[in-house]
């Protein structure tokens, strides 16, 4: 089978499963794994703590240098960018994103604007709600201490690629301070496991978004990644006993 | 406005189609259309980058007033935008000259930041086994221990059996099924994610109702 058919087959399996997801889910109520994890509750207590005592939240989104088009992670830092928004639609403090600019900033923006309409607050939405910190990813994180202002944050989410870049986040937060890191890159998540406080590891990523969210809901996306992840690992477990017993 | 969103959206529905289906189709003058949209698009999104440099450089004057210690990086940052568009407006973007300082500087920085993300790390791994670590952290440092001694050479230095010998082979593979594992993962989530922009389009809260 050529590539491009195996792939288009396997879109269209997922796809499937996407839709018996949306079709059961709801009436069966399954609830995804993602929610209640010991993580998933920190960072939404630091939201709430946002919210209540006005501590500023930075989120904080790189493409990994990909100036053009952006890169792989940015659809799904735009989703998280979307549920944080419209919770902190109606925070005192305004929070502040830093993006790397061009297609990924906008589409950030795009996000923000997005969530406070969900919140029926679009009236605060202000045009210049992600600033510009830089484009490859040492020069991003160096250059949000120009953005930041070095107002110590209740939350400081870090999605995307960053290469070896989060360990610098040392030298610019303060000690009070969480720091939360996901994205596609392995190096980045290696470099967090030290320095980091939350770590979303591989797809776990994806998942930021709906574990934010202020109530847990059957949410047909997660669901499918959970079927997916059992499809994998029944896979890898099936082919490692067949090279095992030699069938 | 609404309108006009609309047809943005069916605009936006009716490209992404397009140049999704095209990956699957061999005709050369597909191939070719979905090439110039690319094209189009990294050059919009260049542009775009131009915009945003403007518009940051602006933010940084209008709040170089302000109070806070910030205002001597802000006025650098402004005066580096300043020289670096003079400079180009001057010699033109294609000058050799002025990528040559332009990439220095950059790389120059990005050295300096280098070097301070490998004391970080030491001073990290220093830092590691004193806090309270979750069991993550722990893992993570007694990994990189024992990676740390196998990646050393140390067991090439002992003369052991043919079965030690295999154990630290298995050892060393032990990374790169993990690496495997970690990149299907996202994979997947990455999927999930294009998935859920086909049939919902909208934030994850509004998802199922």
């Amino acid at each position: 089978m050529q590539t491009t058919r195996l792939t288009a087959v396997m879109i269209l399996i997922m796809a499937g499963i996407y839709l018996i997801c949306r079709l059961i889910g709801n009436k069966s109520k399954l609830a995804s794994r993602a929610y209640n994890r010991t993580k998933d509750r920190l960072i939404r207590s630091r939201i709430a703590r946002s919210l209540e005592e006005s501590a500023p939240i930075h989120l904080d989104i790189s493409d990994g240098g990909e100036t053009a088009m952006g890169g792989g992670c940015i659809l799904a830092a735009a989703h998280t960018t979307g549920t944080v928004s419209a919770q902190m639609a109606y925070a005192d403090e305004p929070w502040a994103i830093t993006v790397p600019g061009g297609f990924a900033g906008n589409l950030e923006k795009d996000a923000v604007r997005m969530g406070m309409e969900a919140a029926d607050y679009s009236s605060s939405y202000y045009a210049d709600c992600a600033s510009f910190s830089g484009t490859s990813p040492f020069l991003h994180t160096a250059g949000n201490a120009a953005v930041l202002e070095m107002k110590p944050s209740a939350l400081h989410l870090n999605l995307g690629s960053f290469g070896t870049s989060p360990a610098l986040n040392d030298t610019l937060y303060s000690k009070g301070e969480i720091l939360c890191v996901g994205g596609d890159d392995l190096i980045s998540q290696a470099v967090a496991s030290v320095n980091a406080d939350v770590v979303y590891v591989g797809e776990q990523f994806t998942e930021i978004s709906d574990s934010l969210d202020h109530e847990e809901k059957t949410n047909t996306s997660l669901l499918t990644m959970d079927v997916l992840r059992w499809l994998v690992i029944s896979a890898i477990f099936i082919f490692a006993g067949i090279g095992l017993t030699g069938i | 406005m609404k309108k006009s969103r609309t047809l943005l959206a069916i605009l936006s529905i009716l490209t992404g189609g397009f140049l999704f289906v095209s990956f699957f189709i061999e005709q050369p003058i597909v191939q070719s259309i979905s090439a110039e949209t690319f094209l189009w698009a990294e050059r919009l999104a260049a542009a775009l980058l131009l915009f945003t440099i403007a518009d940051a450089a602006i933010v940084q004057v209008r709040k170089i007033g302000n109070d806070g210690g910030m205002r001597i990086i802000r006025t650098i940052g402004f005066g580096v935008f300043l020289a670096v568009l003079t400079l180009g407006l001057i010699k033109g973007p294609e000058s050799s000259e002025l990528n040559r300082v332009v990439y220095f500087l950059q790389q120059t920085f990005e050295a300096a930041l280098a070097g301070l993300v490998c004391l970080s790390l030491i001073f990290a791994v220093y830092r590691l086994p004193k806090q309270a670590s979750s069991a993550m952290k722990v893992s993570f440092f007694i990994g990189m221990l024992i990676f740390l001694i196998i990646y050393s050479g140390l067991p090439r230095m002992i003369n052991g059996s043919e079965q030690f010998t295999d154990i630290i082979e298995w050892i060393q593979s032990i990374p790169r099924g993990a690496i495997m594992g970690l990149l299907t993962g996202v994979a997947i989530g990455a999927a999930v994610i294009g998935l859920r922009f086909l049939f919902s389009g909208k934030l994850p809260s509004k998802e199922d109702k």
